[in-house]
C-alpha cells in the first residue's frame, strides 16, 4: 500500500452539495419504487425539498 | 411562481388559504383548501376530498391530518 503524497481535497458536504443545485433539474429517489422529478427551489435543515414540478394530465397517474 | 430560492417554510406560509392536494406516505390524497398548518406539518384543511387510487372516497367538511403521515403539500392550478 503506497502511501498517497496528495493532500486531501477540500471537503463538499452533503448540504452544500444540495445548495449547488437550486435551480436545477433534479430526480428525488424515494425508499419506496417512485421518482419525482422537477426543479429544486429550496430546502431547509431537515432536508424538507420545495420543488418545482410540471405536471401534464397523463402524468398525474404517476404520483399517485 | 417564479424561480427563486425560497425555504420550504417561506412556501408553507405563501399557500395558505389556496387549494392545495396533500398526500401522504399511505397514498391516499387530499384535496382542500389550507386552513392552516405548523411546523410539523400538521394540516387544518376545509373542504375536503379524499382520494383512494385516484378514485373520490369521502368528502369532509373540515379535516385534521396528523403531520408525520404527510408525504408532500402541493399546490393545485385547477379544482377537480
Amino acid at each position: 500500500m503506497a502511501a498517497n503524497a496528495t493532500t486531501n481535497p477540500s471537503q463538499l458536504l452533503p448540504l452544500e452539495l444540495v445548495d449547488k443545485c437550486i435551480g436545477s433539474r433534479i430526480h428525488i429517489v424515494m425508499k419506496s419504487d417512485k421518482e419525482i422529478v422537477g426543479t429544486l427551489l429550496g430546502f431547509d435543515d431537515f432536508v424538507s425539498i420545495l420543488l418545482k414540478v410540471k405536471l401534464h394530465q397523463k402524468e398525474e397517474g404517476l404520483l399517485n | 411562481m417564479s424561480l427563486r430560492k425560497q425555504t420550504p417554510s417561506v412556501f408553507l406560509k405563501q399557500i395558505i388559504g389556496r387549494p392545495v392536494v396533500v398526500k401522504l406516505n399511505s397514498g391516499v390524497d387530499y384535496r382542500g383548501v389550507l386552513a392552516c398548518l405548523d411546523g410539523y406539518m400538521n394540516i387544518a384543511l376545509e373542504q375536503t376530498e379524499e382520494y383512494v387510487n385516484g378514485q373520490l372516497k369521502n368528502k369532509y367538511g373540515d379535516a385534521f391530518i396528523r403531520g408525520n403521515n404527510v408525504l408532500y403539500i402541493s399546490t393545485q392550478k385547477r379544482r377537480t
